[in-house]
């Protein structure tokens, strides 16, 4: 059935179809909406799992982690700095193998405080061994949800798995999503029943322990990443069954007018939905332009991004983020998935926007075709981040400044 | 492809009211995207709601920049520095607004050429309900703008009145409401605005000093485009008469609203308070009585 729903409803419906045994929560915005809507349907026994309050995000990511390993299966949401604040958890998850779905809603990080998304929340996760999925719409979140649990449970792989969705823009944004049959799903993703580390009274095991021997260390270590490797091969495999039985293909990646396209945008998440717009806009001024939007983010699909930008002309790379003192943090992963190719594009140029939620606009994506076709030109490319940022935004930073007791503030 | 823009106070049911219009579109047969604009208000504070509705698959997100429509759920929200309605339509944005005062009284109080619906909630609801819900009133009088069937928009009325908890007898009313609200206002055109494109070329910020470019505020009487005077339609008036200067709502004001005088009375400063109510609630002798602020 289609129904509207907000990028929250759609992952707590998913998490509904999903029939998850074991919910540990704890408020934050944007995310919150999920966790007051996943009560609310056990309260009213649509659905039947178990919703438990923690006092922090610390001890639910952990809370998490040690239920999922008794075989439930467990999902939980948060954003921004509750994210950041489950942190060191989130590392002893992916190393204890406990196959958890997290939500995280996108929110740009203290201070200044804001309540909009960026994503430098979500990618300050990237090394901890948790899948990443962002997704654009919210047909995509509530699907990816359901997407997520194949993947982690998945023996070849047994790893948590972030869902990202952008706060605002997707969190408290309505849109048509196609809800699947309940027993549709359940047939696509079968009952959990974990064959190892699996805690139970009358077969005690330790988990997490020590290894005082560093190449003991080693080893698991590079198991974690050779298990999330395989989640590139299994995310397809879970793909083409998905869309086999629902319909609907989510990739590794995904293209807007891309084939014939001289020159690419890379992005991710929800913005991408105000690229296509622009881009459909350049096209019909006759600029040849097209999107790579990057699903996955770990594992990086290296293979993927260099077969669809290979013989392109000239890319760019927005970051919806910022690694202060470097630039955009998937820069230099799309450069060097780019290195050893044949026809490696001409040039690869790096842009930094959308931070604290800034609307991209479409003067910013002229200014990318434009930077992309002068680098073609024989424009020297520029080799720091460019802040996607404009007169106009400066002219309300200026007056706000002044208010702010700065005095008139020259750019 | 046609966009909404809602204006009203959190609590009205301005969220609902662009839900109502989502989903009635939605019914209807239409792509549609709604979304509320949260920030860091409370109850009575203004708020805005966004609808999308089109033809074909939506490209675009977020806030609605030049709206074919604009609904305002009550004339005090029109006079704001930070939210004056005419800052962001353009000539061929209509204008949708409840209020007691006449169509031609408006335009000149706000100075506006736009095409202007208005319509009385109060004279509307009487007889029907006592509480009439404003988010619920305003859609279906939008809905009728938009050219929606009737059918659609109680249907959308109920699944969303449900959604968020309402009895049946509420819902009943509130759509007895809507049906009145429908049949008052006559449709207008209503047309897709041009694109609010501006061009803005790119501007690589200066480092500047710390002093600048922390985010610390130095300045005193710093919100200047927020009217906080307009977050609330009640403010408290103080019985001096009866006052004992125990302070007592100096020491709970949350925006330092108060200030003590010579004599030791408290003064309220009413561009700082917001309404909240709380030295009203706090005051142990009960002398402070919330009154309507003045039609600005």
């Amino acid at each position: 059935m289609k129904e509207l729903l907000t990028g929250n409803a759609a992952v707590a419906t998913g998490v509904r179809l999903c029939n998850v045994d074991y919910i540990p929560a704890y408020p934050i915005t944007p995310q919150t909406e999920i966790i007051e809507l996943l009560s609310r349907w056990i309260n009213e026994r649509k659905m039947i799992a178990r919703f438990v309050t923690y006092d922090s995000e610390h001890s639910m990511i952990t809370g998490a982690g040690a239920a999922s390993l008794t075989g439930a299966r467990t999902f939980t949401a948060t954003s921004s700095q509750g994210l950041l604040y489950a942190f060191e958890m989130l590392y002893n998850l992916s190393g204890w193998r406990a196959p958890i779905v997290l939500a995280n809603v996108s929110r740009a990080l203290a201070a200044p405080i804001t309540m909009e998304p960026d994503h430098n929340d979500v990618l300050a996760a990237r090394d901890s061994g948790f899948i990443q999925i962002h997704a654009e719409t919210c047909q995509e979140v509530l699907d990816s949800v359901i997407m997520a649990y194949r993947i982690a449970e998945d023996n070849r792989v047994r790893l948590p798995v972030i869902v990202n969705l952008d706060g605002f823009y997707l969190s408290y944004t309505r849109e048509p999503v196609m809800v699947p049959q309940e027993d549709e799903v359940a047939k696509f993703l079968p009952q959990y029943r974990p064959t190892f580390g699996y805690l139970n009274a009358s077969n005690p095991i330790s988990m997490g322990v020590s290894v005082l021997d560093s190449s003991a260390y080693s080893y698991f270590k590079y198991q974690i990443h050779l298990a999330s490797l395989n989640a590139l091969r299994v995310h397809e495999e879970v793909s083409s069954e998905f869309e086999k039985m629902f319909g609907r293909r989510h990739g590794l990646t995904d293209e807007y007018m891309l084939n014939d396209a001289d020159y690419v945008i890379v992005m991710t998440n929800s913005f991408t939905t105000m690229g296509k717009a622009a881009v459909a806009k350049l096209r019909e001024e006759g600029k040849k332009v097209g999107i790579l939007r990057i699903r996955m983010i770990r594992p990086f699909p290296k293979q993927e991004i260099a077969k669809k930008l290979e013989g392109k002309k000239a890319v760019a790379v927005i970051d919806q983020n910022i690694s202060v003192g470097s630039g955009g943090i998937l820069y230099p992963e799309i450069v060097s998935a780019l290195y050893h190719i044949k026809e490696r594009p001409g040039a690869i140029i790096s842009f930094v926007g959308g931070l604290g939620g800034k609307r991209i606009s479409l003067s910013e994506f002229r200014h990318i075709a434009s930077t992309l076709e002068g680098a073609m030109s024989g424009e020297a490319p520029k080799v720091q981040s460019v802040l996607l940022f404009t007169e106009d935004n400066w002219s309300s930073v200026k007056e706000m400044l002044k208010i702010a007791g700065k005095g008139d503030v020259n750019g | 492809m046609i966009t909404v823009t809602l204006r009203g106070r959190g609590g009205q049911g301005i969220k609902t009211g662009a839900h109502v219009i989502g989903t009635a579109a939605f019914l209807s047969g239409f792509y549609v995207q709604d979304q509320p604009l949260y920030g860091a208000e409370r109850r009575g504070a203004p708020i805005s709601a966004y609808v999308r509705i089109s033809r074909q698959v939506i490209l675009d997100r977020g806030q609605i920049d030049n709206p074919s429509l604009v609904v305002i759920g009550e004339e005090s929200l029109m006079g704001m520095a930070s939210d004056n309605p005419p800052h962001e339509i353009s000539e061929s944005t209509v204008i949708l607004v409840n209020s007691p005062l006449s169509k031609s009284d408006l335009a000149s109080r706000y100075n506006i050429k736009n095409s202007l619906i208005v319509f009385d909630l109060v004279k509307l609801s009487s007889g029907i309900i006592e509480k009439p819900h404003l988010g619920i009133a305003v859609a279906a009088a939008a809905c009728k703008l938009l050219g929606l069937n009737f059918d659609f928009v109680k249907e959308s009325i109920i699944k969303e009145l449900v959604n968020i908890q309402v009895n049946r007898d509420e819902i009943a009313r509130n759509v007895d409401l809507a049906s009145k609200v429908f049949d008052t206002i006559s449709p207008v055109t209503i047309t897709t605005p041009r694109e609010a494109y501006r061009e803005s070329g790119i501007l690589e910020p200066k480092y500047h000093e710390p002093a600048i470019s922390t985010c610390a505020i130095t300045a005193t009487g710093n919100s200047m485009l927020r009217d906080r005077a307009q977050w609330s339609n009640y403010k408290p008036v103080i019985d001096y008469d009866k006052c004992t200067k125990c302070m007592v709502c100096y020491v709970y004001c949350p925006d330092s609203a108060y200030t003590i005088d010579s004599e030791g009375y408290p003064i309220v400063d009413y561009d700082a308070c917001k309404g909240c109510n709380i030295c009203k609630t706090e005051c142990p002798v009960k002398i402070i009585t919330l009154v309507e602020r003045n039609k600005r």
